[in-house]
């Protein structure tokens, strides 16, 4: 300590073809943590972060920067972390500027604070150790194909506070692309290959042990284009993917090949149509795609029935003004799905409109869709509008919206969504005195389900007067149909039988919270928040009640490169379904710290 | 115009001698070995009748102020580590006040430096976050007879006036709404005897003859290249019952009478000796001779009051002596020159040794 006290300003380190420059915080100070579930703890402590990061005879042709920390926790520092969390990240670019530029990412972090989501509400907390790694590389020739090749992989394990409940995720990603212009054609390939594991804690059905998924594909696709004359062009492509997935004993394994075409005219400068298909081999093995794609994981499809999809879409436009425009869409559809063929048609047209309307900034859009359905007897109008408003008047600056939608086709012939939304925003300044407000409102919902359906509601202002005081707060509240992931319910409008009912999880929840950071005097900071959200699901029959509350406080008062900082959280977390009492977690830190430039 | 190769020549005019113009020929030489060193010192420019121009030094830090720190604060800065001097980051303009004290207006740190080298302190004026009247972009800076700063906010349309000590006094040009009446303020000179603000509003191509007060009295100039007429002005100089003006995109100074008549106009677009480019700041000496800075040339270009070259100094360049896009300059009573070498973050002093007669410090 003695040494780096004496170390002088430093400067950039050049060795060689090399230079480094490193700095750095190393803090000390006293830190203690007690809960009713973990052994309580006191002691000086001893943390920091550092910066180590330069480049090799020139920065485009290999540079690096190195981040460790240890010890960082929201009590002491501004890493976001109830648990002194420690880690490393690392990125490094290799021939940048060249024909051949590379990357190197890879990051490790232990003991650190994560998420599991519950949508619309304040996520709950978990504590785990995660890491991800991840190479990139390019080739980029001139009249050469490019060439791209990109390798991820990652890893998360989690406990979650207060549900005696471990979980992990880990990930795997290849990828190679090329494309390559030949005599005016746009061309294009890739390959894919891909997997993944989670161990999913089943706190929301009241056990202890976690259900494995695992998921494999592996995809390969090409693509052509071409300019046409009126200034169009066409493009056609062919995907094939494959899957291979396994959750709750059931085992899904198919390939799912699509091919697309699309061409496009612009005759003038007003009038643009285009016409595009798509058939695909395998609606339910995209449908399963679809969901898995968001992190979720449900009881794969079963195997041995067939099914495809066939879309043909025409849609044409014309600037009627330049502010005031015309659209039409013709959609033809025939899907085969869970042994039933399906049909439908649609016709629709709609105008979009902006103009400047007292003062202010006026956009609309509207459209009806007339749709004819085999999965339904008559037709269905289908109807979407939207406005929004913006205008500043007498030092007020204010915002609203309004959307409507009826009857919106879906990825499934036989299901329609309906949805709604509005909100707005206002704000105002009286001198070094602010007040700003917003809130939002939306749901959405199948047609022809009832049950599936989302809403949320979300409302917030806030207060500041100059740098001395700044006060938000906020209040949400959501509710609908979602599945289980890694990470939480990922929200979901697919409608059973797509998904069984012992993947539908039904949840609901509000939170609120609000919070207050100061400057009252150049370099001291001080801040405050306080949260709260209470949530409900219930999935298959199996009902389950959560809570989660936290405190955080924090000052930091800086004088030249020393740091005087002190911190104090509280979490509270339980699930009813756990079994075990509501967690209560406390840590507390004051200490110096002193930021080096190394050199 | 010079090039760079034209290293620190002079090129006398009719004024200098023939020997001087000897002398000035062997200096390429020089310059060219002393070049070589890196921070060495640009020659002495030795010119007629005994007259010289010397190079001082340059400064771009708080840290220079008081350079020697005492024992307890190089204890406080192995400890805590030393403070965070203020540097200049783009600065644009400069002036002394009767105290020796160097205002610089920097735009790149949104605020203006005070450096007192006399007394060894340092002051920053800035109004950034300021909800009510805040300086954004300080441009220009002029001192008045009390030594109140004035300085013009090229982007909030506003000038903004400190007292001697630093304290926000007022601002000059704000409107209802918080606006500024100004479209780009620029320029700015402070007539105290007559109790005159006189104030380039460089989009509009005029020149505000104001009040103590901020209320206009009368407005000078229009868009055009004649008699009275502005393509751009940027910077003001007053000196005896002169305004002096940079026609900035007209590529010429005019020097007008207070009142606002037409004198004379100095320079013209070109790229040789004598000729404007990109002209950006003026001064005038105890000698009444015009110092204009070239922008884009990075040098200083002297003339008489005639439009005669009489000589030049400074090169494109980050050795001392040389500018990279500088942009004001101020002499103060005792012929000192600041030179603000904006892109390298300093301003570099000259001293100018003259006929033996009383100086002025322009305003």
């Amino acid at each position: 300590m003695t040494l780096l006290l004496a170390l002088p300003a430093g400067a950039q380190l050049k060795l060689g073809e090399s230079s480094s420059n490193l700095s750095g915080t190393i803090s000390a100070g006293y830190t203690g943590d007690y809960g009713n579930l973990i052994n309580s703890d006191h002691s000086l402590s001893v943390g920091g972060t550092a910066s180590l990061s330069g480049y090799y005879y020139n920065p485009n042709f290999i540079s690096y920067t190195v981040s460790p920390f240890m010890n960082q926790g929201r009590d002491n520092s501004s890493y976001q972390s109830i648990s002194n969390a420690s880690g490393v990240n690392f990125n490094s670019s290799i021939f940048g500027g060249s024909h051949f530029p590379g990357s190197v990412t890879y990051s490790k972090a232990y003991n650190s604070e994560g998420n599991f989501a519950i949508p619309g509400v304040a996520n709950y907390t978990t504590r785990g150790n995660s890491d991800t790694f991840g190479i990139n590389w390019a080739e980029t020739l001139p009249n050469l194909p490019s060439i791209s090749a990109s390798f991820q992989t990652g890893s998360n394990q989690y406990s979650i506070y207060g549900a005696n409940a471990d979980g992990s995720t880990a990930s795997h990603s290849f990828g190679l692309r090329s494309s390559y212009l030949l005599q005016g054609f746009n061309l294009g390939a890739y390959f894919t290959d891909g997997g993944s594991h989670a161990d999913i804690p089943q706190l929301l059905e009241g056990s202890t042990q976690a259900e494995s998924a695992t998921s494999s594909n592996r995809g390969y696709g090409f693509s052509v284009g071409h300019q046409l004359p009126m200034h169009g062009g066409f493009s056609g492509a062919f995907n094939s993917s494959y899957v291979d997935s396994n959750y709750l004993g059931n085992s899904y394994h198919g390939t799912i090949d699509t091919v697309t075409g699309t061409a496009s005219f612009q005759p003038t400068q007003k009038f643009h149509y285009s016409v595009s298909t798509t058939y695909s081999d395998n609606l339910t093995g995209t449908l399963y795609q679809a969901i898995t794609a968001t992190g979720g994981v449900v009881v794969p499809p079963e195997q041995g029935q067939s099914s495809h999809a066939f879309d043909l879409l025409g849609n044409a436009s014309y600037s009627i003004l330049p502010n005031l425009q015309g659209l039409a869409t013709a959609d033809h559809r025939q899907q085969s799905f869970l042994g039933k063929n399906y049909s439908a048609d649609s016709y629709g047209g709609g105008v979009t409109y902006g103009h400047v309307l007292f003062g202010g900034s006026f956009n609309s859009a509207l459209s009806l869709t007339d749709n004819t359905s085999s999965a339904s007897s008559g037709n269905a109008l289908g109807f979407s509008g939207s406005v929004n408003y913006n205008k500043r008047f007498n030092g007020w600056t204010a915002g609203g919206y309004f959307s409507y939608s009826q009857n919106v086709e879906t990825l499934l012939i036989a299901y329609m969504s309906s949805m709604y939304s509005y909100g707005g925003t206002i704000r105002r300044a009286w001198g070094e005195f602010g007040w700003n407000a917003g809130a939002s409102v939306s749901k959405t919902g199948l047609t022809t389900q009832a049950g599936i359906t989302s809403s949320s509601e979300s409302f917030n202002t806030g207060i500041h007067y100059s740098k001395w005081a700044t006060l938000n707060g906020s209040y949400s509240k959501s509710t609908g149909t979602g599945i289980e992931s890694g990470a939480g319910i990922v929200v979901t409008s697919t409608p059973e039988p797509v998904l069984g009912n012992t993947d539908l999880i039904l949840f609901g929840g509000n939170s609120f919270g609000f919070g207050l950071s100061s400057n009252p005097v150049r370099r001291l900071t001080l801040s405050a928040s306080y949260a709260k959200a209470v949530s409900n699901s219930s999935l298959a029959g199996s009902a389950s009640e959560s809570n989660t509350k936290q405190i955080n406080t924090f000052f930091q008062y800086q004088f030249r490169k020393m740091y005087l900082t002190g911190g104090y959280s509280n979490l509270v977390q339980g699930f009813s379904q756990s079994g075990t009492p509501p967690e209560h977690v406390s840590a507390f830190f004051i200490g110096v710290s002193r930021w080096f430039n190394f050199f | 115009m010079p090039s760079p190769e034209t290293e620190l020549r002079m090129r006398y005019t009719l004024k200098l001698s023939t020997v001087a113009v000897a002398l000035l020929l062997t200096i390429p030489g020089w310059a060219a070995k002393t070049a070589k060193v890196e921070g060495a010192k640009p020659p002495d420019l030795e010119l007629e009748g005994g007259r010289k121009l010397i190079y001082e030094r340059s400064f771009g830090s708080e840290r220079e102020v008081k350079p020697k720190r005492g024992f307890w604060n190089r204890v406080v800065d192995v400890i805590a580590g030393e403070p965070e001097f203020h540097t200049l980051v783009r600065p644009y303009s400069v002036a002394t006040d009767s105290h020796g004290r160097i205002i610089v207006s920097d735009p790149g740190a949104g605020g203006v430096h005070i450096f007192d080298f006399a007394q060894q302190k340092y002051k920053f004026l800035d109004r950034r976050e300021k909800g009510k009247d805040a300086m954004l972009s300080p441009q220009c800076v002029a001192v008045d007879a009390q030594d109140n700063i004035y300085v013009t906010d090229s982007d909030t349309g506003k000038i903004f006036v400190f007292s001697a000590s630093g304290k926000y006094e007022r601002a000059i040009g704000s409107i209802k709404g918080g606006e500024g009446y100004f479209k780009r303020p620029t320029g700015i000179a402070v007539d105290s005897a007559a109790q005159r603000i006189y104030v380039t509003d460089t989009l509009r191509d005029e020149i505000f003859m104001m009040d103590m007060q901020g209320s206009i009295l009368q407005t000078i100039g229009k868009n055009g290249d004649g008699n009275l007429e502005f393509n751009l002005p940027t910077e003001l100089r007053l000196d005896g019952q002169e305004l002096i003006v940079v026609d900035a995109m007209n590529s010429r100074v005019q020097v007008l009478g207070r009142d606002g008549s037409f004198h004379s106009a100095i320079g013209k677009l070109g790229d040789s000796s004598g000729d404007l480019f990109r002209p950006k700041g003026i001064g005038v000496d105890s000698e009444d001779d015009l110092y204009i800075v070239d922008g884009a040339w990075g040098v200083v270009q002297v003339f008489n009051r005639q439009g005669d070259l009489l000589y030049y100094f400074g090169r494109r360049g980050t050795r001392p002596g040389e500018f990279q896009l500088p942009t004001g300059i101020f002499i103060d009573r005792d012929d000192r020159i600041f030179v603000v070498d904006s892109f390298n973050s300093r301003i570099q002093v000259f001293h100018y040794f003259g006929l033996k007669k009383p100086a002025k410090a322009g305003m």
